[in-house]
C-alpha cells in the first residue's frame, strides 16, 4: 500500500488532473484507491493550496535548471520561460539516471515540445535552431555523447552575436552541419 | 564516527579555481560534494584530493517503494560508489525523502516519506544495503516539508529508529527545522530535542525566504540568526558532530565572503564552554 500511496502522492504533485479531482472530490477520489486508513487520511489533510505550492515549485525549480542550459535562446525569446512551463506541468518526467545535469536532461527531454513551438511564425527563423544547437552542445559537452544537427543557420554565429548582446535581424543563411562532443562543437558547411 | 572535523562549505563550480589551487588560504577545513557533479567527469574531484570531502547526493530517493524505479536508484548508486572509491569521503549523506515514485516519476525536488512503520522497514533496509555497498558511514538529512504527513510516528522518532537501528547518523540541518517551524508553527527549540542528537553528525546551515507567505530553502540567503542560536544549543548534546557545512546555490557571495559566514558559524560552535567535550572522539 505504500507504493500506491506514493504513486498518489507524486501524482497529485506532478499531475493537473489529478490535483482537480483531488479538488473537487477528495473523499470519494481517496476512496477508490487501495490505501489503509492512515494513508487516506494523510492524503486527505494535505491541504489544497499547499499542494498547488509544492507543484508550482517543482516546476519552476526545474525551469531554473533548464534555463541555465538555453540562455541564449532565452535572450531572444524571453517567452521560453512559460512555453516550458506550461508543457512542463502537462508531461511528467520520468526518472533517468546517466552523466547529465537534471538542467540537461530535462531540456533534452523538452527540446521535441520547445522546438516545435519556436518554430511559429512570430519567433525568429533560427530561434528553434538555436535552442537544440544550445541544448544539444551542453549535453555532450557533459555526457560526452557525440550528437548533429543539421541547420540552414550558421548557429556559431548567431549565438556569439547575441552573446556580445546583438540580435541578428538577417543572420547568414547557408546549410551547415553542427558536431558535438566532449571537446565542443564542429561545423561543415554543406553544399 | 570519531573526531572533528571542522566547518566548510558546498562546492559548487563558481569556486573551482579558488579551491583547486593547494596554495590557497582560503580553503574550507571540509567540503561537501553532491557526486552528480562529477558522475560526467569523475577526474575533475582529484582537484579536491587534499581538502576532506563530505559526500551530499539528492537523487537516492531512500524512502521510495520497491518499483521501477529501483533501477535508476542502482545505477545511480553504482555512480556515487565510483566516485566514493575516488575520493575517499568522509561519509555520504541524502535526505529522508523521496523523489521519485515507486513507477519512476521523476519529482525533481524533495518529497515528504510518510512517517509510519512501513517507511521505516523500507529505510532500514536501505540503510543497510547502501552502508553495505559504499562501504561508508550513511547519514540522513530532515527537509523542508511543502506540507506535513501525518502517520503513526513522528519524524523525529522516524530519524530515533532509523538511527538506533542501523547506526546510521543524521545530517540535521537547521535552516530546514526553522522554516518548518515558522511554516507550521512549531517550537524549533522543542522540536529540535526530539531528534537523536547525539547522532547528529553534521549539521547544514543555509538562508531562505518567504514566497508567498510560504518559507521555502531558498539556499540563496545568508545564514538566519534563529539558526545559529540553535547551533549553540545542539553543542550541549551533539557530541559525535564532524562538521557544520554552509549551503549556498544562489545568490553566490565571493568564497571569501561564503567562509566567513562557515567561520562565524564555527566560533559559536566553539563559544561553549563544553567544547573540550564535544571534540573528543567518542
Amino acid at each position: 500500500m505504500l507504493t500506491t500511496f506514493q504513486e498518489a502522492l507524486i501524482a497529485l504533485a506532478t499531475d493537473p488532473g489529478w490535483r482537480a479531482r483531488f479538488r473537487a472530490e477528495r473523499e470519494a477520489f481517496l476512496e477508490v484507491l487501495p490505501l489503509d486508513a492512515t494513508e487516506r487520511r494523510a492524503l486527505a489533510d494535505i491541504p489544497t493550496e499547499a499542494m498547488n505550492r509544492f507543484a508550482r515549485s517543482l516546476v519552476a525549480k526545474k525551469w531554473q535548471e533548464v534555463a541555465r542550459t538555453t540562455p541564449l535562446t532565452l535572450r531572444l525569446v524571453p517567452q521560453l520561460a512559460l512555453m516550458y512551463r506550461t508543457w512542463a506541468e502537462s508531461h511528467r518526467a520520468l526518472a533517468t539516471y546517466g552523466s547529465l545535469s537534471p538542467g540537461a536532461a530535462e531540456a533534452l527531454r523538452a527540446l521535441p515540445a520547445l522546438r516545435h513551438q519556436l518554430s511559429a511564425p512570430r519567433y525568429p527563423e533560427y530561434a528553434a535552431d538555436l535552442l537544440a544547437y544550445e541544448v544539444l552542445a551542453a549535453c555532450s559537452r557533459l555526457d560526452r555523447v557525440e550528437r548533429l544537427l543539421a541547420s540552414r543557420w550558421n548557429l556559431a554565429e548567431i549565438a556569439a552575436d547575441i552573446c556580445k548582446g546583438l540580435l541578428p535581424i538577417d543572420p547568414t543563411d547557408g546549410a551547415t552541419l553542427f558536431r558535438f562532443d566532449g571537446s565542443g562543437v564542429r561545423r561543415r558547411v554543406r553544399p | 564516527m570519531s573526531t572533528w572535523v571542522g566547518t566548510g562549505i558546498g562546492y559548487r563550480r563558481t569556486y573551482r579555481a579558488a579551491l583547486g589551487q593547494p596554495s590557497s588560504a582560503s580553503r574550507p577545513a571540509v567540503l561537501e560534494v553532491m557526486p552528480d557533479h562529477f558522475f560526467a567527469n569523475p577526474s575533475a574531484i582529484d582537484e579536491l584530493a587534499d581538502i576532506p570531502l563530505v559526500f551530499h547526493d539528492v537523487g537516492l530517493s531512500i524512502g521510495t517503494a520497491p518499483g521501477r524505479a529501483d533501477l535508476v536508484t542502482q545505477a545511480r548508486l553504482e555512480q556515487v560508489r565510483a566516485l566514493v572509491r575516488r575520493a575517499k569521503p568522509l561519509l555520504v549523506s541524502d535526505h529522508l525523502a523521496i523523489t521519485r515514485s515507486p513507477s519512476g516519476v521523476d519529482v525533481g525536488h524533495l518529497c515528504p516519506v510518510l512517517p509510519n512503520r512501513a517507511t521505516l522497514a523500507l529505510v532500514l533496509d536501505r540503510v543497510r544495503a547502501w552502508h553495505d555497498l559504499l562501504e561508508l558511514p550513511i547519514a540522513l538529512e530532515n527537509i523542508a516539508h511543502p506540507f506535513e504527513l501525518k502517520a503513526d510516528l513522528s519524524e523525529a522518532e522516524l530519524f530515533s529508529e532509523l538511527v538506533a537501528r542501523t547506526g546510521c547518523g543524521m545530517l540535521l540541518d537547521l535552516t530546514n527545522l526553522v522554516l518548518d517551524a515558522k511554516n507550521f508553527g512549531f517550537d524549533p527549540v522543542a522540536r529540535l530535542e526530539q531528534y537523536p542528537l547525539e547522532a547528529v553528525w553534521q549539521v547544514h546551515l543555509a538562508g531562505g525566504v518567504r514566497v508567498d507567505g510560504f518559507w521555502v530553502d531558498s539556499h540563496g540567503a545568508p545564514v538566519g540568526r534563529t539558526e545559529l542560536d540553535l547551533l549553540a544549543r545542539l553543542r550541549r548534546r551533539a557530541r559525535g558532530l564532524r562538521a557544520i557545512i554552509v549551503e549556498r546555490d544562489h545568490n553566490l557571495p565571493s568564497l571569501s565572503e561564503l567562509l566567513a559566514e562557515a567561520g562565524e558559524a564555527e566560533r559559536i560552535w566553539f563559544a561553549s564552554p563544553e567544547k573540550e567535550t564535544i571534540c573528543q572522539p567518542i
